[in-house]
């Protein structure tokens, strides 16, 4: 199963991964278009400031989720084909159990429901790796 | 593929040569480059202090300011007067440049250049109070050419030639205290009213930036204007050839590029003498041919017809025809690759100017007025030298050429319409009030390798002339619709509206007007002048039905400049590119609404140049109703 790596070495906290994430979750490539939007897309992935690192975290995919325990709709699952934390924004009911559960904070409240990194399913490549300039993020 | 990039068969043809040859270009470092940082982008990246740097989420709460408490709006106009101000101080940097010269030659210092104006060393010392009468044009520059000078750094007043401007435009410019002072005062003031901690009021800011602003438009790049004139010439209407098909095979090809013209000149007097001639026909070749890229390409243009290989996203593109013997740089717009790409060739480039040294070039040959005929034969026997170094296989010089005619400025303008003995303005006025002609637009500025190459501005052009708008054009603006044939007198038939193609024909003037390099913005604003003195279409700058636009702007920060200074002036113009202001709804609703009930000019953001046309012809129809004209 995928986890989203880092090479910290090679971050320079350009946020471009934030970028790339908040206009994937905003439907459009035009950043201009984006920021006119009166509803504010939310991104999947920050930059964390942790010692002296920087760390893009997003969804760790954990081997035993807390947020698919606490989900009281089964909108998260363990999804079978791919070992994946998958959320099903329709079946979710807003409750933010997952929010509270998360040990890393990686999930969101977006337009009611939660949102949390489904690594691009749909695309071949990741926004925030493809956006990554110093290819310090990769999916494996 | 290539014609994605440029719409210029010429272009593509060298675009496709250089991924054959794996030459790296402007497209394939931009390409790298994506996606270029959001921040940066939207204008919510500061860098003004080591508190920072700092940027703003704009999507979240998480960074709603930056470390010393300044937001987006702070930041955004910070750093859009600071990009003013480096624009405005490029311009004008050029104009003292040829003020400093213009000194040495009231001295006799300059002996290889002279007074080619007689009548605008009159004009202007009227203007600057210099008394005229019984006095030689020679001793009259003694004291006209310290007094331009002074306008740079003089302690006390206002800009002088800012007093052109009409009374409603001075008006607003005292009450919004943004009439420019000295020139080097406005620059240092935003500079320094943006450092950390500085002005904490984005509107005061902006109105700073509009300042220096006013301080290019009506002062450096003005200066400029009218000094290069009384030097190298005021412009008259003469037929030339564009695209890189003006590069020879059989001669010596001598490429100029960068801005200030006056070693350009020195170069394109020394390269016709019988002596050169003999030297370059003994190394095999039939002549020496001078062809320019960018806007000292449009200075020579408009006083000789030199050939323009090309506008700024062709400059490594004239290398790539293995043909050129010698690129002769001075400042602005110069690619640093532009030394990579000669290495792949026989080309020497030769760094002229004191301000403008780039590494791994070998011939730094300074220009100085006192030798500048000396300088430029040096460097023309460098391509002379060069030229049997050529390598003959791998020489690929496109076909295209295009005729046009260049030359039009404010004053010209006049002679061919009213005819040499009573040049009048009435005539275009007259068209304006009857509505064969709906306006003028001044389509100008940069080319940007994020927009297909040439296609904004022929596209924006073509559109407004078919809507019977006069159209005139600047830098590498001009170039590229001087490339697609909208400067030739036969274009006003193919392309323009029925009541524009009658004018055209009548007058004997293309429907798009080459005005020159881009400080000769100028002209644009002193033709405005002229028209409202003539009278009939407005009594001020923000009457009258104009417009302006920068379809492929902006690239460089002279860009921002000389749209904040016509938008001060009072004139509405669509740029193609948003300037960094995205991220702050505020300054941007500024710039595009709010501005234009102070200075009667707004901006407009909008790359398809078929909404901007829209977007123009709607305005200068409603700046008609408001005339009471149909």
């Amino acid at each position: 199963m995928k986890r989203l790596y880092c090479d910290l070495k090679k971050c320079q906290r350009c946020r471009r991964c934030e970028f790339a994430c908040y206009l994937k979750n905003a439907g459009t490539d035009d950043l201009f278009a984006a920021v006119a939007l009166a509803e504010k897309p939310v991104k999947n992935i920050d930059l964390l400031q942790v010692r002296d690192a920087a760390l893009p975290l997003n969804c760790r995919q954990c081997d035993d989720p807390r947020c698919v325990a606490a989900c009281i709709s089964g909108a998260l699952v363990i999804d079978e084909a791919n070992g994946r934390v998958a959320l099903d924004p329709d079946k979710c009911v807003g409750c933010w159990s997952c929010i509270m559960r998360c040990p890393h904070g990686a999930i969101k409240m977006s337009r009611g429901i939660a949102s949390k990194c489904d690594h691009c399913a749909g695309r071949t490549v990741a926004a925030c790796v493809d956006a990554c300039p110093t290819g310090a993020l990769t999916l494996e | 593929m290539a014609d994605k990039l440029s719409c210029d068969p010429a272009s593509c043809q060298m675009i496709d040569r250089a991924r054959e040859a794996e030459i790296p270009l402007v497209w394939d470092r931009l390409k790298a480059q994506m996606p270029q940082c959001g921040f940066g982008t939207l204008g919510l990246c500061c860098t003004i202090c080591n508190m920072g740097p700092c940027n703003i989420d704009p999507f979240s709460d998480e960074r709603a300011t930056g470390v010393c408490g300044a937001g987006p709006d702070l930041i955004a106009a910070r750093n859009l007067a600071r990009k003013v101000a480096a624009g405005s101080a490029a311009h004008s940097d050029h104009g003292r440049s040829i003020a400093e010269v213009l000194v040495e030659i009231a001295e006799g210092t300059a002996p290889d250049f002279a007074i080619a104006d007689e009548a605008k060393v009159k004009r202007l010392a009227a203007e600057f109070g210099i008394p005229t009468a019984n006095e030689t044009p020679a001793a009259i520059l003694k004291k006209l050419a310290p007094a331009v000078l002074a306008e740079f750094g003089k302690s006390r007043g206002t800009l002088t030639m800012a007093n052109r401007a009409p009374q409603r435009q001075r008006e607003i410019w005292a009450k919004l205290n943004i009439f420019p002072r000295a020139i080097d005062h406005e620059v240092t003031e935003v500079l320094s009213r943006t450092n950390m901690g500085g002005e904490g009021d984005w509107t005061s800011i902006l109105l700073g930036a509009l300042k220096v602003a006013l301080a290019d438009g009506w002062g450096g790049s003005m200066i400029a204007t009218e000094l290069t004139d009384i030097i190298v010439g005021s412009p008259a209407p003469v037929r030339a050839k564009v695209n890189l098909g003006v590069l020879k095979k059989e001669m010596v090809n001598i490429v100029v590029h960068g801005h200030e013209p006056l070693l350009t000149e020195a170069a394109y007097q020394v390269a016709k003498s019988p002596e050169m001639l003999a030297e370059a026909q003994a190394v095999g070749a039939t002549g020496i041919n001078i062809a320019g890229i960018c806007c000292t390409a449009n200075e020579v243009l408009m006083r000789h017809g030199v050939p323009v290989a090309g506008n700024f996203l062709q400059q490594e593109l004239a290398l790539l025809t293995g043909a050129v013997e010698v690129l002769m740089v001075d400042i602005q717009c110069i690619m640093p690759s532009l030394s990579d790409v000669a290495k792949c060739f026989h080309t020497q480039i030769v760094t002229t100017s004191k301000k403008a040294k780039f590494p791994d070039i070998v011939k730094h040959l300074e220009f100085e007025p006192a030798r500048a005929r000396e300088i430029a034969a040096q460097i023309i026997r460098i391509g002379i030298a060069n030229f049997p170094k050529r390598e003959k296989s791998r020489v690929c010089i496109p076909e295209e050429t295009m005729d046009l005619v260049a030359g039009f400025s404010a004053e010209n303008v006049k002679r061919q319409l009213g005819g040499t003995f009573r040049p009048s303005y009435r005539p275009l006025n007259e068209a304006i009030v009857t509505g064969r002609i709906k306006g003028i637009a001044g389509v100008v500025g940069c080319n940007n390798p994020k927009m297909v190459h040439d296609f904004q501005h022929i596209t924006l052009v073509k559109e407004l002339i078919k809507n019977d708008i006069l159209v005139v054009q600047t830098g590498c603006a001009a170039i590229a619709c001087a490339k697609s044939g909208l400067m030739r007198p036969e274009s006003a038939a193919e392309f323009a509206g029925p009541g524009l193609a009658e004018v055209c024909a009548a007058v004997g003037i293309p429907p798009v007007l080459h005005f020159g390099s881009c400080v000769d913005n100028s002209r644009i604003l002193m033709a405005a002048i002229e028209m409202i003195t003539e009278g009939g279409i407005g009594k001020s700058l923000d009457e009258l039905p104009v417009a302006g636009a920068a379809p492929e702007c902006w690239m460089s920060e002279k860009a921002i400049a000389i749209g904040c200074y016509f938008v001060a002036s009072g004139i509405f113009t669509v740029v193609g590119i948003p300037f960094p202001v995205k991220g702050s709804k505020a300054v941007e609703e500024l710039l595009c609404d709010k501005i234009e009930g102070l200075t009667g000019g707004k901006f407009a953001f909008e790359p398809d140049p078929l909404v901007a046309a829209r977007l123009i012809i709607a305005h200068i129809a409603n700046q008609r109703k408001k005339l009471g004209l149909k």
